[in-house]
């Protein structure tokens, strides 16, 4: 298995403190690899932008890191726990080693400034040696990298079309050649031929570049082709983890074969679209065992009352892993 | 460029409906100056003197409406805004010419030293929720409740008084003589320390709440947290991304407090008999004094409408989104 770049170690998120607090994300394992594509995919609520601010450290109050490591290895250097940066440090770590495009492709860039500002303040920040033509010239690559032409530098956020917007936030992603980049629902906002030229081209730069993504969203059609493997999340856990292909031909869990379901295939034989019964859990009130069981149609006698734990489901494949009591673990999550 | 110029063309047209107003109503009030100095005087002032006052205060020529509307234009181009009756025979020009810079010296200032301070205090409130400055923001709207006059009288009550170091009116020793050296300068600034302290006591806690809540908006949106994802430092963001959009309502807002700087502050210069505009605005109301009150009417409405093009120009330059191309 190749180098690891990001390791996430038992992380949980709250909303608020004490017995009111809202489990977000519960212990969350997951670990990314230098230059693989991460699908982490889920109904809304389930807390994938929420894990990935929480490792981010961005999360708005009253969203609070209560436990967990974060762990990233540096090309060089030993590794750094993110959450436990000093502020200085931290702010060094942003955007340098991992970059993150939002979910939000018309308000992630400030309307009173023009792009050019945008992306040099941030070269600025990390590199205060750069000069200003050297910066100048960067951003000018940057652009042109994403397929957009230089003279829109001195263009305003509000001159730009959508798409053209998201990609000046992915070539701002890259402006610092980040190790990871985390895409938070990176074409949500966008229509669907700007959303295959958008993953067309960053898929592209993932070739020539060799970043990581750690890419979010609900759209698992999206992941199943864009990503190398591709984690379920439910109820704030990861609840099915496995190689893109393998998990969109046998999916173990019957959430992810329910997800599966609910869109139609883009290529093979016709299915019928059954979608998942019932509703997303209320974080406030989690069913006991498997949170799923309430929806799930193949429930049996442990799973309301004992808590599947991720693991492999069988020994002799150690690169999936299922929390689910129909395919108990037998050896536990692959680091 | 076609915006301003329209904006310019719009504010041109308001500017002559404003003047022409102006012209008109003191005209059809009922009642004259002659008319309110033979009421002065009971009725004891015989024929031949009320005509002499007419031929006087020139309200003896039967011109008609129109002509006089004509002639009043072909003054105000030339600068001449008639004689105040009040100050006889000083023309109007002058007398407002007086008083002028100690409205705009006294209002002027605290409106903009009012706008900076509580900007600013706006600022840390709003991007450090919950800290002390926060803990002021009741104290500061219940001041701004209260109207300045009346907190021009409590603090005439509690500061001003025989042996206080705060004259209670005024706006300098009486007997000095107005010019730039060492009596006159530290007795104006003395004189207008308490007025001055009572504008900006009531007046700064609109803007420190106005902007703490803009920056509190401000803050929450995408560009923020992607600022913050930057590693951009905590200053970079507070000032260049928070604070940069969260001025835009605020400045707007400043603009037009300039234009009503003239005009806006008559109760505290009566309260304080301060000799700005609006304490002459409020003499000549009381006598029937039309060429004065014209003229004050005709600054104040030119600084509004000057104020309300600076307003637009600074949300030009500020907001990009404003400007078309």
């Amino acid at each position: 298995m190749s180098d690891k770049v990001l390791e996430i170690r038992g992380l949980r998120v709250d909303y608020g403190v004490g017995a009111e607090a809202v489990h977000a994300v519960r212990d969350v394992d997951l670990t990314l690899h230098r230059g693989e594509v991460l699908g982490l995919a889920g109904e809304s609520g389930s807390g994938k932008s929420t894990l990935a601010y929480g490792l981010t450290r961005l999360l708005p109050p009253p969203g609070v890191v209560s436990g967990g490591q974060v762990i990233y290895h540096p090309v060089d250097g030993p590794p750094v726990d993110v959450l436990t940066l000093s502020p200085a440090r931290l702010r060094e770590f942003r955007w340098a080693e991992t970059s993150i495009v939002f979910q939000g492709a018309m308000n992630s860039l400030n309307p009173v400034h023009k792009v050019s500002t945008q992306l040099l303040d941030v070269i600025r920040a990390h590199e205060p040696k750069s000069t200003a033509a050297g910066r100048l010239a960067r951003a000018r690559d940057l652009l042109r990298l994403v397929g957009i032409a230089a003279d829109r530098l001195d263009s305003y956020p509000h001159q730009l079309s959508g798409g053209m917007r998201q990609r000046v936030m992915i070539a701002m992603a890259l402006a610092l050649e980040p190790q990871v980049v985390i895409m938070d629902e990176p074409t949500t906002a966008l229509d669907v031929v700007m959303q295959r030229q958008i993953l067309g081209q960053l898929a592209e730069l993932r070739e020539r570049l060799g970043f990581a993504v750690l890419f979010i969203t609900h759209d698992l059609s999206l992941l199943v082709e864009f990503s190398d493997r591709i984690a379920i999340m439910y109820g704030g856990r990861i609840v099915e983890e496995a190689p893109a292909a393998r998990l969109y031909r046998e999916p173990l869990h019957p959430y992810t074969e329910g997800l599966l379901h609910s869109f139609p295939a883009l290529r093979g034989p016709r299915r019928e679209l059954t979608g998942i019964p019932g509703s997303p859990p209320d974080l406030r009130a989690m069913p006991s065992g498997c949170a799923f069981h309430p929806r799930c149609p193949k429930a049996f006698d442990p799973c309301d009352e004992r808590l599947p734990v991720l693991g492999a489901p069988g020994v002799d494949d150690p690169t999936r892993a299922v929390a689910c009591w129909l395919h108990p673990a037998v050896a536990p999550l692959p680091r | 460029m076609r915006f301003l110029l329209q904006r310019v063309a719009f504010y041109l047209f308001t500017a002559w409906a404003a003047i022409t107003l102006n012209f008109f109503i003191p005209r059809m009030v009922p009642g004259d100056p002659v008319q309110s100095l033979i009421s002065r005087n009971q009725g004891r002032i015989s024929a031949d003197a009320i005509a002499s006052l007419r031929v006087l205060f020139g309200l003896d020529s039967d011109r008609n409406l129109w002509e006089q509307y004509v002639a009043y234009w072909g003054q105000l181009l030339h600068g001449d805004l008639g004689l105040s009756f009040t100050f006889f025979p000083a023309p109007v020009s002058e007398v407002i010419g007086n008083s002028l810079p100690w409205t705009v010296g006294l209002v002027g200032v605290t409106t903009i030293v009012s706008f900076l301070l509580g900007t600013a205090l706006g600022v840390g409130a709003g991007w450090r929720r919950g800290s002390w400055i926060d803990g002021l923001l009741p104290a500061t709207t219940f001041l701004s409740s209260i109207p300045y006059f009346w907190l021009g009288l409590v603090a005439i009550a509690l500061f001003a008084g025989p042996g206080s170091f705060f004259p209670s009116s005024g706006g300098y020793e009486p007997g000095l003589v107005p010019a730039f050296d060492a009596y006159f300068v530290p007795s104006a600034l003395q004189h207008s320390i308490l007025p001055a302290a009572t504008i900006l006591v009531s007046s700064m806690s609109g803007w420190i709440l106005s902007m703490r809540n803009m920056m509190v908006t401000v803050a929450s949106e995408d560009y923020i947290t992607v600022a913050h994802a930057k590693g951009l430092s905590e200053r970079r963001v507070a000032l260049s991304y928070a604070a940069r959009n969260a001025l835009l309502p605020n400045v707007s807002g400043f603009a037009l407090s300039l234009g009503f700087i003239v005009g806006g502050t008559l109760l505290v210069e009566i309260v304080f008999s301060y000799p700005g505009l609006g304490f002459q605005l409020f003499q000549a109301v009381g006598s029937k004094d039309y060429p004065l009150m014209q003229g004050i009417f005709l600054i104040i409405t030119i600084s509004v409408l000057v104020a309300n093009l600076l307003a637009d120009v600074a949300y030009l330059l500020l907001d990009p989104r404003t400007r078309k191309s």
